[in-house]
């Protein structure tokens, strides 16, 4: 009886597994972000001046509203010692500094417009560019990292039960639902359970000053980024806040939200096959037991990446992957858009002589593909003249703007 | 202490519940969905230009990679209890490692036709990037004819851990029901089926490696930093422990399978200098594919037209003899599947212009066929490729 309970549980799982993973109306390609401040146009070269780590508090993720849904995974529980508080340590913050010192040259060296002068703090400028000082930016990085690893035990609650068989399936669910109901209020016998609970917190204040004057060119502007997971033991205890782990994992650890992993392993099965050689660029051959613990210089090279990039969007325009969804317009169009035949997709739409408000969009997505972005936002705006309310147009047009 | 599940009981037979298999053909079933959705009988070879233009680079140096951090570490858990035992690497081990990802980033850079790779004592010698920055913006160098110098610094962690977890098992209690004597003549027993929990201990070996690696290009004059490229990977297995269920299971199974088709069924857990290898070997392919350019396969979806000999020509790759017979074939009766596939024999051998009119012509017939779209949207981007394309590869051979 338990065994047809788990096939229907099983079925109707891939029975949503299968909508969902149904070939969808979306189109994928680069996205352009605009710079939220750019640098003025008559600044060219980057110099990395200092990048340093300091010891101090920082201050904990925002209330955003999370965690007043209903959650699945049990109640949360604080674990002795609670930390309130996270504090960077002088040392790891200068072990840090490092990462987010080649991480930002990364960012800049790929997908920014500066030319780099150096790559280490203090070093030489390189003898091939020597630029006017009044076009060079100095950058200094001041990094925090406040870090803890718990490899502890704690005493997690077993409820068995004996299920007679021969019940019906619809009194074996309400038994287990009431077990784990009760499990997870602690009743039970008690059993230990060795666990590992790791997190991070990151700061990064990162500011750029004119090389020749000193002149502010984007004044201090700091950036956080967090991380927490355990791994064994319950899946309520923490030693964190249950509040604030909460909100790091909702704002921070949206990719590893179990849908989003499935996907992305559906789409690495299908990459293996297509492109064998950017499988293995991209690491993908190697294995990835979600069930081990990460290592502490993973979520700290996380971390600075995450920082980097928001850095990065900040002073330059960038672009970034994107599945963005197809509205229901013209089927040509849609066909021509899917197949990725943006020129002639905008040349069809351009010759229709009315057009709805999702031609208006088809338009614009084509234009956003071939990277023209006004031209990309003029038919947005058009789109969101004739159907204001609609949500993915709004998106669309903010994406551009 | 280490408590095994006893999965007998005297009198009555238990076993654990074979229900992964439904979870298995969940596996097998996405796989198949997806090798539907992605079936190619046809893979052309195109060339991508490289994200960072290096055509003025040709010969490239060897420089020093650093050693940022290493760190090692084997933890046993017993019943929520930890042992820690650091591993500590002397200074002739880091040395080695260094040495040994060094190797990978240029055995792959070497095999790229773009670039020849010297070593010279010149470059390795320095002690870091501030070392190297500094000899190359005063020109203090002996060495000539070299474009460039590749060096690089190494964040490297690994953890394995030797642990127990528990989880709550079914066990199955059957007894079946039979008839017995009694005094007054027969009694029939209904027999159990029972279900019955227990608390199960799993032991288990986990590894854990994180390889951090920033590699840089420096060019020699004009000196400039040519890219610089920060990656890390990672690599996480585990052999033992509970049984997997729900997502856990299906994820796990879209994992292991290019694993199991190369013949590695997971029981072994790799060693350090493997890890250092793999992850290395990784982070080098993707820094080869930023630099040079590269050659992709894009799967190419053939049309079902009526021109079945030229499909087969198609597919043993006859290109040339196919688009004899196409060309024919639509002369008399322009079928928009042949026209495609005419496009798709043009796009093979690399007439770009030809092919995109072909695949115009067949989506003039049937302009909601989204294969047609797809046929122009490679050429599309192939046109849009093909300045930066030609820049890249054509100041090499000029050179």
């Amino acid at each position: 009886m338990s065994s047809r309970l788990r096939r229907v549980r099983q079925g109707v799982f891939l029975l949503v597994l299968g909508s969902l993973l149904g070939c969808g109306p979306t189109v994928s390609f680069r996205v352009q972000r605009v710079a939220e401040t750019p640098l003025p146009p008559s600044i060219r070269f980057l110099e990395i001046e200092r990048v340093s780590g300091v010891s101090g508090e920082i201050a904990p993720p925002q209330d955003r509203g999370e965690g007043r849904g209903f959650s699945l995974k049990g109640k949360a529980t604080a674990l002795d010692p609670q930390v309130n508080r996270f504090v960077a340590s002088a040392a790891s913050s200068e072990a840090t500094a490092d990462l987010v010192r080649t991480a930002v040259v990364d960012a800049l060296s790929t997908q920014s417009g500066l030319r780099l002068l150096n790559t280490t703090p203090g070093s030489s400028w390189l003898n091939g560019s020597q630029p006017d000082a009044s076009e060079v930016a100095a950058l200094t990085v001041e990094v925090r990292y406040g870090t803890a690893q718990f490899l502890k035990r704690e005493e997690v609650a077993f409820l068995v039960m004996v299920e007679n068989r021969g019940t019906t399936w619809e009194q074996q669910l309400l038994a287990k639902t009431g077990t784990a109901i009760a499990e997870s209020g602690g009743a039970g016998f008690e059993v230990p359970v060795g666990y590992v609970e790791r997190f991070g917190a990151l700061e990064a204040t990162f500011t750029l000053t004119r090389k020749t004057d000193g002149s502010v060119l984007l004044p201090p502007i700091t950036f956080r980024s967090y991380y927490v997971r355990k791994w064994g033991g319950s899946s309520g205890g923490t030693h964190l806040p249950p509040k604030v782990r909460t909100r790091i994992q909702a704002q921070f650890q949206e990719d590893e939200s179990t849908w989003d992993a499935l996907l992305a392993e559906v789409d690495v099965a299908e990459l293996a096959n297509r492109d064998p050689e950017e499988y293995l660029a991209r690491g993908l051959h190697l294995r990835r037991d979600a069930r081990v613990p990460m290592l502490p210089l993973e979520i700290q090279a996380r971390l600075a990446k995450h920082v980097s990039r928001r850095f990065l969007q900040t002073i330059s325009d960038t672009s970034e992957a994107a599945s963005l969804k197809l509205l229901a317009g013209d089927d040509v169009a849609l066909a021509l858009i899917q197949g990725n035949a943006y020129e002639d997709a905008i040349a069809w739409l351009q010759g229709k002589g009315s057009r709805s408000a999702e031609d208006e969009y088809l338009l614009g997505l084509a234009y956003e593909a071939t990277g023209q972005m006004r031209q990309a936002g003029i038919y947005y705006e058009a789109a969101l003249r004739l159907d204001s309310g609609n949500a993915i147009i709004q998106a669309a047009l903010a994406r551009v703007r | 202490m280490l408590r095994q599940a006893q999965h007998k009981r005297e009198g009555a037979p238990f076993a654990v519940k074979a229900s992964r298999s439904c979870l298995r053909l969940a596996c097998l079933w996405v796989l198949l969905g997806v090798a539907a959705c992605t079936s190619a009988p046809l893979l052309l070879t195109m060339r991508t230009p490289a994200e960072i233009d290096t055509s003025q680079i040709q010969t490239v140096a060897v420089g020093r990679f650093e050693v940022g951090r290493l760190h090692a570490v084997r933890r046993a858990e017993r019943e929520g209890r930890w042992v820690e035992h650091e591993i500590r690497f002397s200074p002739a081990q880091q040395e080695a490692i260094a040495r040994t990802v060094r190797a990978r980033v240029v055995n792959l850079l070497t095999a790229t036709p773009y670039f020849r790779v010297v070593f010279t004592e010149e470059f390795e010698r320095l002690e870091n990037d501030a070392a190297l920055q500094e000899l190359v913006s005063v020109q203090g160098y002996t060495v000539s004819g070299v474009d460039a110098v590749i060096s690089g610094k190494i964040w490297l962690e690994a953890e394995r851990i030797d642990g127990v977890e528990l989880s709550k098992e079914d066990l199955e209690y059957f007894n079946p029901p039979r008839t017995y004597r009694t005094y007054g003549g027969y009694r029939e027993d209904p027999g159990l089926s029972l279900n019955v929990q227990q608390v199960v201990w799993w032991p288990y070996k986990s590894v854990r490696g994180t390889l951090g690696l920033e590699i840089k290009l420096t060019q020699l004059d004009p000196g400039k930093v040519v890219a610089a490229t920060f990656a890390t990977r990672s690599y996480a297995q585990r052999i033992g422990g509970k049984p997997t269920s729900g997502f856990e299971s299906l994820t796990t199974g879209l994992q292991a399978g290019p694993h199991r088709a190369a013949g590695d069924a997971g029981l072994v857990l790799p060693s350090l200098e493997q890890l250092v290898s793999d992850l290395s070997a990784s982070i080098a392919a993707r820094f080869v594919k930023r630099v040079s350019v590269t050659e992709r396969r894009v799967p190419v979806p053939l049309a079902s037209g009526s021109n079945e000999t030229a499909q087969l020509l198609i597919e043993v790759g006859a290109y040339q003899l196919a688009i004899e017979q196409l060309q024919q074939s639509t002369a008399n009766d322009p079928d928009p599947n042949d026209l495609y596939n005419l496009g798709v024999c043009f796009e093979a051998v690399g007439d770009y212009g030809l092919a995109l009119t072909s695949y115009r012509e067949a989506w003039e017939e049937d302009r909601e066929n989204v294969l047609f779209a797809q046929g122009i949207g490679r050429v599309e981007r192939l046109r849009r490729e093909l300045p930066q394309l030609r820049q890249q590869t054509q100041s090499r051979e000029e050179s």
